[in-house]
């Protein structure tokens, strides 16, 4: 199910009604409503495809249990280390099957072997959401393995008191709800858990949802549907026969559209959880403002790389263990990460090319490989902003033309040389750029903003504010491009 | 990996007192704003013709030919038959709709014209993708037609792809450019006519699908006029496709060429791309097929 479908709409209209004017006035109110939201979530989950259920409830059984067994005090060291691997194994296999077995299959078995694999592993549906809810099965057993992390508390208490079922279905909740379920942000159970309970429609916080909703839905509905349209020219052979300004302006088109999409998907996300109760991370902090690769992954896709630090990245050894491992931890981890969002090599080349980059800026600030302090602004920081606005465009092709040969074309077609862009495709870039490119502005402009706050007011930012986002919502309303799937929904 | 900055926690919801009443007016503003411009677009008829994407461009016309009242005719085409606006053919004292579109083949714009409980009267199909089978742009078309946006666009003009406020602009910008240029004049041919009707026999037989609905047209009474229109050539060069010749004639429609009248008239096309006719030359060939229509040539 879309959030971007009417079905959603009436799906959303009924749950928050049921859920607030039915099963908030229940008694048992607080864990009828965790169980209404784990059933809705598997109802929005298996509106396309009911037979995926199987999968999820797989998981949910797995990591609930397994969960629950490395949270007890009973079993020893050794008993939980295996538990653990075991979990581990589980989860990935999971996904290994579902996701990369065709992938695995080309690279490591002969041509011969293929002939009758091949058309069954190609058959194999790709469950939605399962990169993301598999990330937070793992994170929930190791963070319980662990048992150093806060914000365990509350599963602690439901095992002290002998709730079991109460302990499960905040392990359900974690891992299905809805907002999160399909394409993240990647939630972490010490985030998330000591918020579940009963939910009271006075406590929303609308202004928060309603600024996150209509943000969200103005950069997937107006700008990234609309761009898609223009960046349709980047698949081949479109691309071949344009000029190298078109070229680079799609390629600065489509960086534009996969934020626009992406990030909007996680502020609908993030909206949608405030109309239930809850309170999910920032996924997204401006990206484009980044002045170097090791800055692009502090603000894109925030929950995916603080996953990767805490679960492979300082497993690994991190930084700790010498230049020469750190530079081995960087490109693997890189390269897993690239290969977590497809079945592709190009998807790791891309995470490895990004590695790459990790690897030279660490080697540039000297032998600590801590980033120096920047000042706010200045002509080197607005040279690392385009620098790297450009090496994280270029990379986005791999994104778009999964085929190499493709990739090199493109490439080499921008180096031509020829001028000249057509005026319906400029408009269309332009126009639907512009938003993307003021949000970013309005993000660089913090000691801006605060003066201007401080001038003027609480009241006068909140009716600007307002005005704003009600212009963002008529052209929600009026303005939306052809509806499509989020991007990210395939991984 | 260097670790990313510190996460940051969404502001406490106590922070946003009277959020409930400030959201609610955003709300109602975001959607009286709307309400104001479907106001203005239906009052005014401050709308859109063409549009920025050529998703949009084919939601403007499919709306105003499904949603508008019945026109004695439709043009049914590619995106060279969608220059041909219906504004063009008022100016000529005609009705005709306009079903020309971008990067969609004409059999779904025929089956979209048959989608109307009364269709036009009058079919004039584009000959240049007559012969093609329909793919993905035009399963979205279809699908688009049903979907309940579409449903809704016809209750509420503001969610109407020519209420679009960029669309608009776009239109408005695009006429303008127009105005100003004039168009380029059509190129000489490559090979002179390679494309003349031939002597020998013609398969005059369609896909299945576009033959189902032709049949489908007769039998509603339709009179079907297949059109040959400029295509990026002068109209002195320009040749019209013997297949479709033979296949009008052996099913007893009429025929237009279009060329050959602006040649007759001494008018000359020109064109803002190679290949999509300006918007004078546009409206030229407007009238003349306006003409055509009203002396009941064409008629076999």
């Amino acid at each position: 199910m879309l959030f971007n479908s009417w079905v959603f709409l009436a799906f959303l209209a009924v749950v928050f009604a049921l859920y607030y004017g039915v099963i908030g006035r229940l008694p048992w109110r607080g864990m009828a409503q965790v169980l209404f939201l784990v059933a809705a979530s598997l109802v929005f989950y298996a509106y396309e495809n009911p037979w995926l259920l199987i999968l999820l409830g797989t998981s949910l059984l797995i990591n609930g249990l397994g969960t629950r067994l490395l949270i007890s005090e009973s079993p020893g060291q050794g008993q939980r280390r295996r538990v653990l691997a075991a979990l581990v194994i589980l989860n990935l296999a999971g996904i290994a099957f579902f996701k990369y077995a065709s992938l695995l299959a080309n690279t490591l078995l002969p041509g011969t072997a293929l002939d009758g694999l091949l058309p069954m592993l190609h058959d194999i549906p790709l469950p939605i959401g399962i990169s993301f809810y598999t990330f937070e099965g793992l994170s929930i057993v190791i963070d319980a393995y662990q048992r150093r992390v806060k914000g365990f508390e509350p599963f602690r208490q439901d095992i002290r008191e002998g709730k079991e079922w109460r302990f499960q279905s905040r392990i359900w909740l974690f891992m299905t709800f809805f907002p999160h379920l399909v394409a993240g942000p990647i939630v972490r159970a010490h985030d998330f858990v000591h918020q579940i309970g009963h939910k009271r429609l006075r406590e929303i916080d609308w202004a928060g949802a309603v600024r996150c909703l209509i943000t969200g839905f103005f950069l997937k509905m107006v700008c990234a549907d609309n761009l898609k349209e223009a960046t349709a020219l980047i698949d081949p052979p479109h691309f071949e026969g344009l000029s190298s300004l078109t070229l680079l302006a799609l390629l600065y088109g489509f960086s534009f559209q996969i934020f626009a999409d992406f990030a909007g998907y996680s502020l609908i996300a993030m909206g949608l959880a405030r109309l239930f109760g809850y309170q999910f991370c920032i996924n997204f902090n401006f990206p484009y403002l980044s002045a170097s690769l090791t800055e692009f992954w502090t603000r894109w896709h925030i929950s995916l790389s603080t996953w990767l630090r805490d679960y492979l990245y300082i497993p690994l050894g991190g930084s700790r263990r010498g230049a020469a491992r750190t530079y081995v931890n960087l490109f693997l981890v890189m390269f897993l990460g690239g290969l977590w969002h497809g079945a592709a090599w190009s998807y790791a080349v891309w995470g490895t090319a990004h590695g790459i980059g990790l690897a030279v800026e660490r080697a540039l600030r000297g032998p600590d490989g801590r980033p120096k302090p920047r000042a706010g602004g200045g002509l080197k920081r607005w040279l690392g902003i385009f620098i790297t606005f450009n090496v994280v465009s270029l990379l986005w092709l791999l994104f778009k033309l999964p085929d190499f040969s493709d990739v090199l074309a493109y490439v080499k077609a921008l180096g031509r040389g020829t001028g000249g862009i057509a005026p319906q495709t400029a408009y269309l870039l332009a126009v639907f750029s512009a938003p993307v490119i003021l949000y970013h502005a309005w993000g660089g402009a913090g000691a801006f903003r605060e003066r201007v706050r401080q001038r003027a007011g609480t009241r006068v930012i909140r009716l600007v504010e307002g005005v704003l986002l009600a212009v963002l919502l008529f052209l929600i309303l009026t303005n939306s491009g052809s509806p499509g799937a989020f991007i990210y929904f395939q991984f | 990996m260097n670790a990313p900055a510190d996460r940051m926690e969404n502001p406490p919801a106590a922070a946003y007192d009277a959020g409930g009443v400030w959201a609610l007016v955003v709300c109602l503003c975001g959607v009286a704003l709307a309400a104001g411009l479907g106001a203005l677009a239906a009052g005014s008829g401050w709308r859109a013709q063409l549009a920025e994407t050529n998703f949009q461009s084919n939601m403007i016309r499919l709306a105003d030919y499904r949603h508008g009242p019945r026109p004695h005719a439709v043009l049914i085409g590619t995106s060279l038959s969608g220059r041909l606006l219906p504004g063009y053919f008022r100016e000529a004292g005609m009705e005709v709709a306009n079903l020309g579109l971008d990067g969609a083949m004409v059999v779904t714009g025929m089956e979209i014209a048959l989608s109307r409980p009364d269709p036009a009267l009058v079919w004039l199909v584009e000959t240049r993708t007559l012969g093609q089978e329909a793919g993905a742009n035009d399963a979205q078309l279809l699908a688009a037609l049903d979907d309940f946006s579409f449903w809704l666009g016809a209750r509420f003009p503001a969610l109407q792809a020519s209420a679009r406020p960029s669309s608009i602009l776009y239109t408005r910008m695009k006429a303008a450019k127009d105005r100003r240029t004039g168009g380029r004049p059509g190129a000489a041919p490559a090979s002179p006519g390679t494309s003349a009707p031939v002597a020998s026999p013609v398969d005059t037989s369609f896909p299945p699908a576009t033959e189902r609905v032709l049949a489908q047209a007769r039998a509603a009474g339709v009179r079907v006029i297949f059109v040959h229109l400029p295509d990026g050539r002068r109209v002195a060069d320009s040749q019209p496709p013997a297949h479709a010749i033979a296949a009008a004639e052996a099913r007893g429609f009429g025929w237009l060429d279009v060329p050959k009248l602006m040649s007759e008239a001494g008018v000359e096309t020109a064109y803002t791309d190679g290949l999509h006719l300006a918007a004078p030359a546009a409206a030229n060939a407007a009238r003349l097929i306006a003409q055509e229509l009203r002396s009941d040539a064409g008629r076999p």
